[in-house]
């Protein structure tokens, strides 16, 4: 009975003892890295929007709009950097879209999707995103035919990508064109 | 409703945790062997998956997150999971030795595995309500099942199989299951 | 010295994680897309694996046999969330791609095997040699499946293009199918592989043998 006894608190100091150790450990590591994890991620967030809006120099959260960003020139905003959501082929899309104060895309940069390797994910590249700069709302819409200059051309074998992410644009230039009430 | 529907559909088939994400592969090799045991364990992992689940849920968003301490997610997940395994295990074997000989061996083999801990973290990772926590962990556990079943018939038609030596065992099981996740990505774009 | 080459060099080819114990296959395989991710993922369970070795090689005589197990978890568990936590501090976007597969580091089961089967019964310079060895093996494994997914499925290598402009990539390669099912053939050219040497060896047994015969 005794022996058993003792063997119980030792097991139980065992647990203790590891437990402790580690949650020092995780506890002073995180310390550490916790406000550099801060500090890159905020870094990030500036970098990526000022890739998308580089004429701008500061970047100012917009009041009632959650998750939205005034890129300013001189004091004056030249732009709006606006989340987006959208429903492709894999999975939601999530997008960061960069309007001009005139309600027309500038560039955007897609935060997360789950689209095909190859074909949908193609929607980053240069050749289909370098469509979207300088159009409003109206001219925001995918089409398959090579002559139609005027609307985005679907990326090859990824047309519901290419919906998705046009969508989840225009849905951004819309939002961006009742704030400003179309100016 | 159509949300719960959409969100149960896509973890049952189209983001099929072993066919598409490589997760209990561990267990999904070593068990398919015998059409059985697949039943079994694809039955014993969906259930404790949801129990895990629903435990895990309330820790995170009760203990963890008001105090700051998610960065522990990991360890206190593991640690939740394998405890909560073991003390199922010992009340089956008490309170039924029945079910205990037919699923005691399951148990203990997924008490550390990782489809059982990667369910309660996509859950928070995603931050699902409880219930759709529950949905997703029953999808996700019959999916698994679905999947074993489906290997588990395959192989046992491949013991009559004249396989090349080099592939025999575990090569040519993993190229079946190459074959079945190409099928199974025809479901991907369904939803 | 030579001894402990041994203990390393076993876990690169003939005891190599992966390809052989068909151990933690589990989570290892989704991150192979690209070369990058595969490496990163190979150095993480190294780093794990090997100083875990050496935590339980450390500890090995105070921990009582009957929560031997649960004590590794947590040593396990804590090991990978400090990684986690560097990772995300210093490389965010290797942290986003590993997403939830480097916290499922925890559950590989060969890192608890390794603790099991040698550091709990072995000196600490031992043990870190067999951890060290063990995770070369699985970079190594980690590299080999990402160098020719990326390679095959996308048609570059570290993000750089190699085919050229006129290369179609086989996307197959980089969706899980192709995953299975390189890795069920690159298993049976380990096999392969292994019991060519064996077979020589056994030669050269057979051949000292008749040498030695004929000596006498």
């Amino acid at each position: 009975m005794m022996a058993e006894e003792h063997s119980i608190v030792k097991i139980a100091a065992n647990l203790a003892m590891a437990c402790f150790i580690s949650g020092v450990v995780i506890g002073s590591v995180y310390y550490v890295t916790a406000p550099v994890a801060a500090q890159k991620a905020e870094l990030m967030r500036q970098e990526s929007m000022k890739s998308l809006v580089p004429a701008a120099e500061a970047f100012q959260p917009v009041d009632g709009h959650e998750g939205w960003f005034a890129a300013q020139k001189a004091g004056k905003t030249v732009a709006y950097i606006v989340p987006g959501e959208s429903k492709g082929y894999g999975g939601t899309i999530k997008l960061l879209v960069a309007v001009s104060a005139d309600a027309k895309v500038i560039d955007y940069n897609i935060l997360e999707h789950n689209e095909t390797p190859g074909l949908g994910d193609n929607a980053q590249k240069p050749a289909f995103r370098g469509q979207f700069a300088g159009k409003g709302a109206a001219q925001l819409m995918v089409t398959k035919n090579p002559a139609d200059k005027d609307a985005i051309q679907a990326m090859t074998g990824a047309t519901i990508s290419s919906r998705a992410v046009t969508k989840g644009v225009k849905q951004a230039v819309e939002e961006v064109a009742q704030l400003t009430g179309g100016k | 409703m159509a949300e719960y529907l959409t969100l149960f559909i896509g973890a049952v088939i189209v983001n099929n945790f072993v066919l598409t994400k490589f997760l209990g592969l561990c267990i999904f090799f070593g068990i398919s062997k015998n059409l059985s045991a697949s039943v079994g364990m694809g039955m014993a992992v969906t259930s404790v998956m949801t129990m895990s689940s629903i435990l895990a849920w309330i820790v995170y968003f009760f203990v963890l997150q008001p105090l700051g301490l998610t960065f522990l997610t990991t360890i206190v997940f593991v640690v939740l999971t394998a405890s909560f395994v073991q003390l199922l295990e010992l009340i089956i074997k008490k309170q039924a030795p029945a079910l205990y000989n037919m699923w005691g061996i399951y148990l203990l083999l997924i008490a550390t595995n990782c489809i059982v801990l990667a369910v309660p973290l996509l859950n928070v990772e995603n931050s699902y309500s409880l219930m759709k926590s529950i949905v997703f962990a029953i999808g996700s556990g019959l999916g698994f099942a679905v999947a074993i079943i489906l290997m588990a018939s395959l192989r046992e038609k491949l013991a009559y199989a004249d396989v090349p030596k080099p592939l025999e065992g575990i090569g040519i099981a993993f190229i079946l299951a190459g074959m079945l996740s190409l099928a199974f990505l025809g479901f991907s774009g369904m939803l | 010295m030579k001894e402990l080459w041994q203990i390393f060099s076993k876990g690169l080819v003939a005891e190599n994680p992966i390809f052989i114990l068909a151990l933690s296959l589990c989570p290892a395989l989704a991150v192979t897309t690209t070369v990058i991710n595969g490496l990163t993922m190979g150095l993480t369970v190294t780093f794990v694996i090997t100083t875990n070795n050496v935590v339980v090689s450390i500890v090995r005589n105070w921990v009582n046999p009957k929560v031997r197990v649960p004590v590794y978890i947590t040593s396990i568990a804590t090991i990978v969330t400090v990684a986690q936590l560097v990772l995300q501090a210093y490389f965010p976007e290797l942290y986003k791609a590993m997403g939830i597969y480097l916290a499922l580091v925890v559950v590989f089961a060969i890192i608890l095997a390794r603790a099991e089967v040698y550091a709990s019964k072995h000196g600490v310079i031992k043990s870190f040699a067999d951890g060290f060895g063990m995770g070369c093996g699985f970079t190594l494994a980690m590299l080999i499946i990402s160098v020719i997914r990326e390679l095959i499925g996308a048609g570059t290598i570290l993000g750089m293009p190699v085919f050229g402009e006129g290369y179609e990539p086989m996307l197959m390669m980089v969706l899980p199918p192709g995953a299975f099912i390189l890795i069920g053939y690159l298993v049976a050219a380990t096999k392969t592989w292994n019991k060519h040497v064996e077979e020589r060896r056994a030669q050269e047994a057979r051949r000292l043998a008749a040498m030695k015969g004929a000596e006498s």
